[in-house]
């Protein structure tokens, strides 16, 4: 009943050709992805923890996958970008979490199903089973009647959808909801009795329903107290759930009364692979907008803004409003204190942000907060801020101080001079790099020297960069580079105060004052005692 | 089934506000401790039903005349009372054998079976005592309980209990008519009536027919035992919960009586303990009047009758239509024993029991409140005035009309000018708004101001002395008089060779 496709692979390594379906909500078609970005560099963005928490610890691959491989060409970034906006719509981001969350749950069935146990729990396998193939052809019933009722505007959303339309009215469908709604009918409507004796159960089949509990309850009622609260239910036994015992009983019952069971075993094995493999596929994929967008949103209920990013190719102009470290916000917001936003800005020639400015002041939350930017947008999900506008970067590169290098001096300048190196050498005319504080080992003189010749490098290049510095003659180097000074916030003004006076004791009126004070005088009493 | 001894069907009483305070300020203690006679259970049932007065008349001659019924029947009275302290010492004895071995549905059911089925002798005794006693009774009270008891606790009723608790000791084991859960698990087991015994119940049950369906435990499979077990628990769980419930209904309804049938058997040794000191009892008349009624002859302090071994000093008193009585003179002149005196015989009065007085006809007060001058507890941080305000602030929102507020001396920890302007507005107010007030005060510029209101309502009492200038600790009417005996009192005291008590 599904169409057969060849299963996704991914090798790492430059460049690789990825083999995608014809209906996906990553790209239009086949993708050659640019360099994934370095741990080193993830973890300097602080974007490592973001990552965790989208992709459960590192456990969800495809989700690393996705978050640290940039497509690399523009198009897919607006294939991407087009379905975060479809899925910014409430409507349709319910209907794919829903769906994306069913399928996982059915998934877990399935495995339960198939993998656990001895045999003499086949009955509540198969059972299983059949549930599970009645929770999926609800879900695909569901997610098709919301897809129909809302618009769509993404290629790959709406590539879904028509994949859905086809398969959701194919006979093959049609029939597992019926023959699947019939087996589990038959099971619901099987009863019979058992006698729990010393050692051993006895299973016959069910008489009329008796009343015994009631009338049991009823012997005592004129007793009953109305002083005394009738309670709730009293106290709460656990489900004795499956046991050997219970499997053997239903295992005789089935003996008992055969025909229900037997078709439950017959359905099971008809309908072994009932899922569809795209949409399989698509409740993996669209996982990745779906975690991106729950992790943001508790920010955006707090009033940060998140946009999709303006992508040029050939440009280095770049503008964002109201931007922020993405990761500080999700510790800030959490903890429920105001996060600071920043605007940032190149134009025409200017190619180098130079952050200056007291400790303690933002100014590496601003460097990262560029880094975020562009790595955001390069993998197609929104970013934090308003109007943001950006380069389609190749890379984002990061040299940040490493803390394991305290020891000597000059081997720490060395080590730092050597990955700068390296760095510049990777990068292109198209990448972002991002330096934090560089070369504070070396005398200020030394520090400001190598400064000024790094970023004459990287000017030379006509690369984009972020530098954070405590050597402030860098930020006049030259119409490329652009000064921005942190400052640390102004006192809170917004103080009340209370007037305070002295007021001298009248000794003569003390009592009466007192009994006014405590609502005692003759009119405070007429008013305070009902008539 | 109710006990309804102490009031008829649906009266409720709220809890006197303040009632620590009338406690204290009453001396209530020697009369509960009269009652009590040292049994803790009637001690406190006297106590809490002392302070939830009643407050209709019709409400406190039901009181009286179930009291007359086992004044009268006081055999009664003791083997009620005793059947039921018998049941509580049988149940409590039973908890420490069969009670709380596990807390498993299957044990908590035995353990409320066998409970129940103790309990179920005690019934049988009630019901026999009620069957030979229904014609002696007069009060509607009395009458109805043992009517009810006789036709509740039927023959045929109480064998029908005794056939359904054994029939939950499922001795056939447990049979249970049971679906499949959504994974083919079991799910609502619901208990069917299990096979009878001998063929004592009804036929249509049957017996259980052999099957050759049959899931055998075996010998060492603990899990499958362990499962069996908690199987049996799981469908035994909601009968667990009725019976227990069913349990503690009975229980209480045994707790209730023994409640009721305490309160009565305290009120005859209060009666008892009065007869004891010659000091003559009535039960005084309740009267519903939107005026205050208040009259009595030979009325004394129960709690100084009750602590001493005479009868002290009584009072007469008509005081009807007044709402205020002002009550000044002579320091320890029996001022505040009279006040503590009107204040007990309308708790005893409101609870239904006899007064020491030879007559006494009072309209019942939806609220009795008190506050008196505290002797110890002044001066902690707001000093002594400011408390007194507080407490009468705090007493403020208990207002209800007609309620009765009796003062002790208050607001006389200042100057008397600004005590007496404390104390005038707050009667004036009081009784403008429908209060009683009985005032004991020194401050002659209180008595003095209302005095020259010529208020109908006004009533002034004074205490007396005796020809030879001690104090009679009798009170009569008479405006109220510029100067306290302080004086007097001082030089008597002072000049004296004689011991002075205390």
């Amino acid at each position: 009943m599904s169409v057969s496709r060849e299963t996704r692979t991914i090798t790492p390594g430059p460049s690789t050709p990825l083999q995608t379906p014809d209906v996906s909500v990553l790209s239009a078609g086949p993708v050659r992805v640019a360099e994934p970005v370095s741990p080193d560099t993830l973890t300097d963005l602080r974007l490592d923890h973001v990552l965790s928490s989208l992709s459960d610890a590192g456990k969800d691959s495809l989700m690393v996958e996705l978050f640290t491989r940039p497509p690399g060409d523009a198009d897919t970034v607006e294939y991407r970008q087009e379905v975060c906006s479809d899925l910014r719509d409430p409507a349709v981001r319910r209907a794919v979490a829903t769906f994306r969350q069913g399928m996982g749950r059915i998934d877990e069935r399935v495995r339960s199903a198939i993998t656990s146990g001895p045999s003499e729990y086949h009955w509540q396998q198969r059972r299983r089973l059949a549930e599970a193939m009645a929770d999926y052809t609800h879900l695909v019933q569901d997610l098709r009647a919301r897809l129909d009722a809302v618009t769509l505007h993404s290629r790959g959303m709406s590539a879904v959808h028509a994949y859905l339309e086809s398969y959701a009215t194919s006979p093959e469908f049609e029939e597992l909801i019926r023959s699947t709604g019939e087996v589990i009918n038959a099971l619901d409507r099987v009863r019979f009795r058992i006698s729990m004796e010393m050692g051993l159960i006895v299973v016959t089949p069910a008489e009329q329903e008796g009343t015994y509990n009631e009338q049991m309850a009823a012997l005592f009622e004129r007793f009953q107290d109305d002083a005394v609260p009738r309670g709730e239910g009293g106290k709460q036994e656990k489900d004795p759930g499956i046991t050997h015992v219970t499997a053997g009983i239903v295992a005789q019952a089935a003996r008992m009364e055969p025909k229900p069971f037997t078709v439950l075993a017959e359905h099971c094995r008809q309908n072994a692979n009932f899922r569809d493999e795209t949409l399989v596929r698509f409740a993996q994929e669209a996982g990745f907008y779906l975690a991106y967008l729950g992790e943001i949103a508790p920010l955006e209920e707090a009033g940060l803004a998140f946009c999709r990013p303006g992508i040029t190719v050939d440009g280095k102009r770049l503008e964002a409003r109201d931007s922020f470290d993405l990761a500080l916000a999700l510790q800030v917001v959490a903890k429920g204190e105001d996060v600071v936003t920043n605007d940032a800005q190149l134009d025409g020639a200017e190619r180098v942000l130079v952050v200056t400015g007291p400790n303690q002041g933002g100014k590496t939350t601003y460097a990262r907060m560029i880094g975020q930017l562009h790595h955001l947008a390069s993998i197609g999900l929104p970013v934090p801020g308003r109007d943001v506008e950006l380069p389609l970067v190749d890379r984002v590169l990061t040299h940040f101080e490493r803390v394991e290098g305290v020891g000597d001096p000059t081997g720490k300048l060395e080590e730092e001079l050597v990955r700068m190196r390296r760095m510049l050498e990777i990068a292109t005319p198209r990448s972002l790099v991002v330096l934090n504080e560089a070369f504070t080992s070396t005398s200020l003189q030394d520090a400001r020297e190598l400064g000024k010749r790094v970023l004459e490098k990287i000017i030379a290049t006509d690369m984009l960069a972020v530098y954070v510095t405590f050597v402030d003659e860098l930020s006049r180097l030259g119409p490329a580079t652009v000064s921005l000074v942190s400052q640390t916030s102004h006192e809170d003004l917004n103080r009340r105060t209370f007037t305070v006076s002295r007021q001298h004791a009248n000794g003569t009126a003390r009592a009466l004052a007192l009994a006014a004070r405590h609502g005692l005088t003759l009119p405070q009493l007429l008013e305070r005692i009902p008539s | 089934m109710r006990v309804n001894l102490l009031h008829a069907l649906g009266a409720e009483q709220s809890p006197a506000p303040h009632a620590e305070d009338l406690v204290l300020d009453l001396g209530l203690e020697p009369v509960i401790s009269a009652c009590a006679e040292g049994d803790p259970v009637v001690r406190d049932v006297m106590r809490a039903t002392l302070l939830h007065p009643l407050t209709s008349a019709s409400d406190i001659h039901f009181r009286q005349d179930v009291m007359r019924d086992f004044m009268e029947h006081p055999a009664l009275l003791r083997s009620l009372h005793d059947i039921t302290t018998r049941s509580l010492g049988a149940e409590r004895e039973a908890r420490k054998h069969i009670w709380g071995l596990t807390d498993r549905p299957e044990s908590r059911l035995h353990s409320s079976v066998e409970l129940l089925s103790l309990l179920l002798d005690f019934l049988r005794e009630l019901r026999k005592v009620a069957d030979s006693n229904t014609a002696l009774v007069g009060s509607a009270g009395v009458s109805a309980f043992l009517a009810a008891t006789s036709a509740d606790l039927s023959d045929e009723y109480l064998e029908q209990v005794a056939l359904s608790l054994d029939s939950m000791r499922f001795r056939t084991g447990i049979p249970a008519t049971v679906r499949l859960s959504p994974v083919n698990g079991i799910i609502d087991y619901r208990v069917d009536q299990p096979p009878a015994r001998q063929g004592r119940l009804r036929e249509f049950f049957g017996t259980l027919k052999r099957s050759p369906w049959v899931v055998t435990i075996q010998p060492r499979d603990e899990a499958g035992a362990t499962a069996l077990r908690h199987m049996r628990d799981f469908s035994l769980n909601d009968l667990a919960d009725t019976l227990e419930r069913s349990a503690t209904h009975v229980q209480r309804y045994l707790l209730l009586l023994h409640h009721e049938t305490a309160f009565y058997v305290g009120a005859l040794n209060l009666l008892h303990a009065f007869q004891r000191r010659h000091v003559p009892t009535c039960f005084p008349k309740p009267t519903d009047s939107a005026t205050p009624v208040l009259a009595f002859t030979d009325l004394c302090d129960a709690g100084l009758a009750l602590r001493g071994q005479d009868a002290p000093v009584t009072n007469d008193l008509d005081a009807d239509g007044r709402s205020l009585i002002l009550i000044t003179g002579a320091n320890s002149g029996g001022k505040s024993t009279f006040l503590r005196s009107v204040g007990l015989a309308h708790l005893l009065t409101q609870a239904g029991l006899p007064v020491p007085a030879r007559t006494m006809k009072v309209s019942p007060a939806p609220q009795l409140l008190t506050h008196f001058k505290r002797e110890e507890d002044a001066s902690l941080t707001s000093g002594k005035l400011d408390e007194e305000l507080t407490r009468m602030s705090d007493l403020i929102p208990d207002l209800v009309a007609g309620s009765l507020v009796l003062f002790n001396e208050s607001f006389a920890s200042t100057y008397e000018q600004e005590g007496s302007e404390i104390a005038r507005n707050v009667v004036l107010a009081l009784t403008r708004r429908g209060m009683r007030v009985i005032y004991v005060t020194h401050m002659y510029q209180l008595a003095e101001g209302l005095a020259e209101m010529h208020d109908e309502s006004h009533l002034f009492l004074r205490t007396t002395l005796t020809p030879d200038g001690r104090a009679s600790y009798r009170l009569h009417t008479g405006a109220p008089e510029p100067r306290s005996n302080g004086i007097e009192m001082y030089d008597r005291v002072f000049s004296s060779a004689a011991v002075w008590p205390g």
